[in-house]
């Protein structure tokens, strides 16, 4: 009969950047994908905006192709720049149609200079449209900062103090949030539903009118709805006469969850599968290629087969990784191997320092080694398993913190991983 | 991330509040918070308050009644913490401290409403579909009017099965590899007996011999109303009932994605039965779909389907969700030919199970499920396709599309059906077949 019995052609294993766009990427080219993941990735716990290259000078995706030729093991060089190019656009077109754009790029093609709820600057190369309005290159006039009374988790003095420090012109004000829940911590997500409620916005925006005056645009927590963020976006801007802009705080994020929000009801309108909750635990191995991989449930463990794999499970911090007192570093469900830093133990994972600008060796040494096609590979550069891919947080060679490169990385390794696994799925 | 399969020294559910890191990834998801100032969330209620839990001590938040118990936070929790059944766990102290009300006891009780009610069907389901009864069953009991009832169906699938077997006696196969245990849940019993009767077709369809064992409620309606006392006596009976099937191997399938969920998780991470019968019928439970996606990767499921030309969405209950078993009914659907199914993306519709048949829950538990009325009426869907009864029930009261369960198209596919049942599309004809050979 020739007929699969599988019910994917391709598993995605982690729900992450990487692994998303990946899923994305093989859905698109008519594949049947199943994404697993005991969590959803980073991005809910990130501002929401995509670090490429935070050092770069100038035109960012030009930076990095030297970046790359300069650093022959990073993630970059191995994925090829089109990769990167390539996720980005994918990303931004999907983000755009499932109503959560990103803004376009600066013309010329340089880094946002985005301020951050310290009043510190963090320069990502993309950021959804209301986080990327408060760009701070070429500002010209003051900037007005606006937090809520009482609320522990933004100080707006201080973000305009810190601001006017590093020579941008900020003020700040305070409005109160009438109404509200009886008492309890506020969460972002709390406050981003509570402006889902146009009464609540229209009170605050009556309060920020008369603070506004000579203001070149306002920043926000970037709380500014879940639910219509963005026709509350739009209001603001309206009712303030300026670019209204947020300020990422303190996580889950709004921007994050409502990406990944997102992003899950598109793929499941796209009839791919989405199962969230559960850890794949067992790859099931037969003559140099992964058959399936096990997920561990509530009685006994299921079985999912597909032609091929893509892991992007994370790094240490997401459970791709995992490690011991020891130091031992190892990755749980294929047992690759993972290279790391020398020494005994963990004598080679940390510098003498906590704040060292070349970073610690756990960071960029740590990890998966793959080929060019996103293949783990052994010692002598030969790919493991034929039908297995990597992609993300969980490779060796680069430093997301250093490097500034996190969400580039994750983007470009995520879409090449799954360009290779669609050609040896063909 | 540290999970239990890695961390087994605090794999007891109270102690998994050890990983939380307070990052709140659980009071984002929360469908319930989301709606409702009145509950703030299961982190806020669980692992923060479970360091405030004394052993013996009451409990001292009472806004965990607002929980629904759904389980999104145990999902989506990153670091393996048992949000939701530390939650359930608090519930239940709750309830010891301060009693159950009638109410609550009635909701949990639903077993017991069936079986006596049948005889009385007639009288009944005048009673639950009477507006001015059911107002004034919300003012006295405080069982909301517009919680959807489901109507006694006069006789139950047990008594049917036995009359059934009298008429046909089915010949005892040759292997334990051929048999079946079918657990039908209360529901299909008294409310919904097609359910089981098609349950029943489809796999003496596949060519396996379907056995029914005694068996009581799976004891979740006690569990999620903080009676573990009742919860424990029903699943202490199902166990002793299941586990010589288990310790043959033999599979035990049920149609109720939610009683299933009670018998492979609950039982243990809920209810604290880790007895070795207990984990091997968990072990060996299956749900009805879950088991049907099984067979075909094993390549035992007849691929016999007539087509269906349909596009339908599919709810999957966020106790389904718990499993871990991804969406077999989807991936059985899709071996239907010109049967496209999609699933709606929504966590939970809002019942869970009796929490919106609470007056005072009622209005939560119709924003929880507004996603779902959104997506349906998006679609100009007339009919949904789900795998719980309450949620069927909620979804149909929700949308006013007629909701079934993925058992129904696959007996519709084989050509089966059964008697008193009408189902709910025409197969495609033997003409439309000839068509689509040419």
């Amino acid at each position: 009969m020739g007929e699969s019995r599988h019910s994917a052609d391709v598993i995605v294993i982690g729900a992450g950047l990487a692994g998303l766009v990946a899923a994305i990427h093989a859905v698109r080219q008519g594949a049947r994908v199943r994404l697993i993941a005991n969590g959803w990735g980073q991005q809910i716990v990130s501002p929401g905006w995509i670090s490429v290259l935070d050092s770069a000078e100038g035109n960012t995706l030009a930076a990095v192709q030297g970046f790359a030729a300069a650093h022959p093991d990073h993630p970059y060089a191995l994925a090829g720049g089109e990769a990167l190019v390539n996720a980005l656009a994918l990303l931004q077109e999907i983000a755009a149609e499932i109503g959560e754009p990103f803004a376009p790029p600066r013309p010329d093609g340089c880094n946002l200079r985005l301020p951050t709820m310290l009043g510190g600057t963090q320069t990502p190369l993309l950021a959804p449209l209301g986080i990327a309005n408060g760009d701070l290159t070429d500002v010209h006039g003051p900037v007005l900062i606006v937090g809520f009374d009482g609320w522990r988790d933004f100080y707006p003095e201080m973000v305009a103090g810190n601001l006017s420090r590093q020579g941008i012109a900020a003020r700040a004000v305070s409005v109160s949030l009438a109404s509200g829940r009886p008492g309890w911590d506020e969460w972002p997500a709390d406050l981003a539903r509570r402006l889902d409620d146009p009464a609540v916005c229209t009170a605050i925006l009556r309060q920020v009118q008369p603070h506004v005056r000579d203001a070149v645009k306002v920043g926000f927590p970037a709380v500014l709805g879940m639910e219509r963020h963005a026709d509350a976006l739009r209001e603001f801007e309206a009712a303030l006469g300026c670019p209204v802009f947020e300020i990422p705080v303190l996580p889950p994020s709004p921007a994050g969850t409502r990406l990944s929000n997102g992003l899950r009801r598109w793929l499941l309108r796209q009839r791919a599968r989405v199962q969230i909750g559960h850890p794949v635990v067992r790859a099931v191995v037969e003559g140099g290629r992964c058959v399936g991989v096990e997920v561990g449930a509530l009685g006994h463990t299921n079985p999912f087969y597909a032609d091929v794999f893509i892991l992007a499970t994370g790094g240490l911090y997401n459970g791709g990784l995992q490690s011991d007192e020891t130091g031992r570093l190892w990755e749980p469900i294929f047992g690759f191997p993972v290279s790391g830093p020398p020494g005994e133990g963990r004598t080679g994972w940390y510098r003498e320092r906590l704040l060292v600008a070349e970073g610690h060796p756990i960071h960029r040494e740590s990890g998966l080694r793959v080929n060019a096609q996103m293949q783990p590979v052994d010692d002598q550069g030969v790919p493991l398993l034929e039908n297995v891919f990597a992609a993300g947080h969980l490779l060796a060679g680069f430093n997301p913190l250093t490097d500034g490169c996190a969400e580039g990385v994750a983007l470009a390794t995520g879409y090449r991983a799954a360009c290779a696994a669609l050609a040896v799925q063909a | 991330m540290t999970t239990d399969h890695s961390l087994s020294l605090i794999d007891l559910t109270p102690f998994t509040a050890d990983h939380c890191l307070k990052c709140n990834i659980c009071t984002s998801a929360c469908p319930v918070s989301a709606v409702t100032p009145l509950f703030p969330g299961p982190k806020t209620v669980g692992p923060q308050a479970q360091r405030l839990r004394l052993p013996g001590e009451p409990s001292p938040d009472h806004s965990i009644d607002y929980c629904s118990g759904c389980g999104i936070c145990t999902l989506v929790c990153p670091h393996g913490v048992k949000v939701m059944e530390i939650n359930t766990q608090a519930k239940a102290v709750m309830t010891q401290t301060h009693g159950m009300s009638l109410r609550n006891w009635f909701l949990s009780r639903n077993e017991l409403w069936g079986r006596l009610g049948t005889p009385f069907a007639p009288l009944l389901n005048f009673g639950v579909r009477n507006r001015w009864l059911r107002l004034i069953a919300e003012k006295t009991f405080k069982v909301s009017a517009r919680g959807p009832l489901p109507g006694w169906a006069g006789y139950t699938f047990r008594g049917w099965w036995k009359r059934e077997l009298k008429r046909r006696p089915r010949p005892q196969p040759a292997s334990d590899a051929d048999r079946v245990v079918y657990f039908h849940g209360c529901s299909t019993n008294t409310y919904e007996p097609h359910i089981g009767k098609l349950a029943v077709a489809v796999l003496e369809h596949i060519g396996l011999h379907v056995e029914i064992p005694p068996q009581t409620c799976c004891g979740l309606p006690a569990q999620s109303n903080g009676d573990f006392k009742a919860a424990r006596r029903y699943a202490r009976a199902n166990i002793e009932s299941l586990v010589e099937y288990a310790r043959r191997g033999i599979p035990i399938v049920g149609t109720s994605a939610s009683c299933m969920t009670a018998i492979k998780g609950d039982y243990h991470h809920v209810l604290g039965l880790d007895d070795e019968d207990a984990l091997l019928v968990a072990a060996n439970t299956y749900d009805f779909m879950e088991f049907l996606a099984r067979l075909h990767r094993e390549g035992r499921l007849p691929l016999d389907f007539q087509p269906i030309q349909a596009e339908l969405p599919y709810h999957a209950p966020c106790q389904l969700k718990a499993h871990g078993m991804g969406r077999p009914a989807l991936d059985v659907l899709d071996l239907i030919p010109g049967l496209r199914c999609w699933e709606i993306d929504a966590d939970c519709c809002g019942i869970a199970g009796t929490y919106g048949y609470k007056a005072e829950k009622r209005a939560i538990a119709e924003a929880v499920g507004r996603p779902i009325v959104e997506q349906v009426s998006a679609a100009g869907a007339r009919l949904v396709v789900c795998d719980t009864e309450t949620c069927r029930w909620q979804i149909t009261s929700l949308t006013g599309a007629k909701t079934i369960h993925p058992v129904e198209l696959v007996a519709l596919a084989y050509g089966l059906t059964v008697d008193g049942y009408t189902p709910p599309l025409p197969t495609a004809t033997a003409a439309y077949a000839a068509a689509a050979d040419r």
